[in-house]
């Protein structure tokens, strides 16, 4: 920072000085308050709500594989299982249907909206609360000052 | 001879690409036989302007092959598939862990890049890097090759365009116009200028704050980013241009009054290089290749607190005698990037690694 017609530490100083005798600071809200979609290694929302909305039938049964011999026990193993397993998965895909139309509609309605809103203003909120403990401060710094000249 | 380029991709007004551009002409006037070669060619381009990496064969011994380095590609670990000299020009990569919180692919693309650059240590003869910052972080990273420092080339002409006369004609309207260009990137800590700027807004409303850049990839910070500008009351003062035109670029560096940048990794800072053309004062955090660009003019900060960035910007933009000594110091140093002077080091670092010396 050195040049030749000015003094360019002289001037850093008297803004440092400046900055003292004004009383400046910094009270704002924080860069790391501010919410954020958090990218998911899987992708966006938009892409998790169309996987759920494609991907909420479950299939009670799989393709079986293995050599002949392991396909055939695995095959009676799911003769005997099956007046468990089917109407565990077919309720299953009741509940799945019904909460993927449900979080289709929360996200295709004006609840997105709102809760853009709401966050809005929590932040308003924050950076309300921070200029009003700056201004009590300040009101106090103002009211010892006026005492002590009163006293 | 041959003395080839290759990179993975060729874009249209990227740096890395204009780079290129520019290096083939310089090579060609040489006297050598010269090609870029790139896996993706912008459509944009003239044709003829480069030739697809598939179809880069035959390269003999004494052959020079040039590879650009700036991003996480295959291609990196193929080069010592080419049997003749290896050059590496190095445009820096940015570290993973500023992508991380927004964008997983950007996040492992770079850390793909870094990989690249570690594989490529024992694989190149011979190093151009941009900066002096970028030649410290290969020797951290082990490479034991000659290293010389060649910035990449700009053409002042392509400044001397007509800027968009809708946008100068809407921002000179009398108000302070700050602004910062380069692409909305975590690494760039645009929220730093915001957080600066709002302190500044209280010493002079009459102002606003220009983010001149697009934010494709990066839309969860330009998100957060808007969200933050709201938040602390800067509404409309607060402008993300996006993906602008180039003369609408330009517009916004004649209509500027300052240039502030709180960026915390750049290989070299190329608006910097622009502001100092435009005549545009630069208020600058000092990190990565920042101090070194500035090469001693503009005003290099050593903190980003916002309080004493807003004062220092308040007095670049009401001490006059200040703002002039500035520019005049960036005047003189943007001769340091003058074409001529770039190619001739260009020229003589590549002559010499040919010649042996």
């Amino acid at each position: 920072m050195e040049n030749e017609t000015i003094n360019i530490e002289k001037i850093m100083e008297e803004i440092r000085q400046g900055i003292k005798e004004q009383g400046l600071t910094a009270d704002m809200l924080s860069f790391e308050d501010v919410p954020y979609r958090k990218s998911a290694i899987g992708g966006s929302v938009s892409e998790a709500l169309d996987y759920i909305s494609t991907h909420y039938y479950i299939q009670p049964y799989k393709e079986l594989k293995g050599n002949p011999v392991k396909v055939f026990v695995k095959k009676v193993l799911r003769k005997l299982m099956k007046f468990y397993v089917e109407p565990a998965v077919f309720e299953q895909n009741d509940f799945n249907a019904n909460a993927v139309t449900v979080i289709k509609s929360l996200a295709g309605s004006k609840s997105a909206d709102m809760s853009s809103k709401v966050e809005a203003m929590e932040l308003a909120h924050k950076e309300l609360i921070i200029r009003l403990d700056k201004l009590e401060r300040e009101n106090a710094e103002l009211r010892r000052a006026l005492a002590k000249e009163r006293g | 001879m041959r003395v080839v380029q290759l990179l993975p991709t060729l874009s249209f007004g990227d740096g890395v690409g204009n780079d290129a551009i520019a290096l083939k002409e310089i090579i060609g006037k040489m006297g050598y036989s010269t090609e870029i070669y790139a896996e993706n060619i912008d459509k944009r381009l003239p044709e003829g302007t480069a030739v697809k990496a598939d179809r880069l064969r035959d390269l003999k011994k004494e052959d020079v092959l040039i590879y650009h380095k700036s991003t996480g590609t295959d291609l990196s670990f193929k080069i010592d598939n080419y049997k003749c000299r290896r050059v590496m020009i190095y445009h820096n990569i940015t570290p993973p862990e500023f992508f991380r919180p927004y964008s997983p692919s950007a996040a492992q693309l770079t850390e793909y890049g870094y990989k690249g650059v570690e594989y490529l240590r024992d694989k190149v003869d011979y190093v151009l890097a941009v900066s002096e910052y970028n030649k410290s972080e290969l020797i951290r990273m082990g490479y034991t090759c000659p290293i010389d420092i060649s910035p990449s080339l700009t053409r002042f002409e392509d400044y001397e365009q007509e800027p968009d006369a809708a946008t100068v004609k809407k921002y000179s309207d009398g108000k302070k116009n700050i602004i910062f260009v380069g692409r909305i990137a975590p690494n760039k800590r645009q929220e730093n200028v915001i957080r600066a700027y709002c302190c500044y807004r209280k010493l002079n409303p009459d102002s606003r704050l220009i983010l001149v850049g697009s934010s494709s990839g990066m839309e969860n910070y330009s998100e957060r980013l808007a969200k933050y500008a709201g938040a602390l009351g800067l509404g409309d003062d607060v402008i993300f241009t996006g993906h602008i035109k180039f003369s609408e670029i330009l517009a916004y560096y004649h209509t500027a009054d300052a240039f502030l940048c709180m960026s915390e990794h750049e290989g070299l800072c190329v608006p910097l290089v622009e502001s100092m053309y435009f005549g545009v004062p630069i208020i600058a955090y000092n990190t990565s290749a920042i101090g070194e660009t500035l090469g001693g003019s503009g005003i290099l900060l050593d903190d980003n607190d916002p309080v004493f960035t807003a004062a220092v910007l308040d007095r670049l933009l009401t001490d006059d005698k200040l703002r002039e000594s500035i520019i005049e110091g960036q005047r003189r140093r943007l001769e340091y990037f003058s074409y001529e002077r770039l190619k001739d080091i260009f020229e003589t670092k590549l002559k010499a690694f040919i010649e042996g010396k």
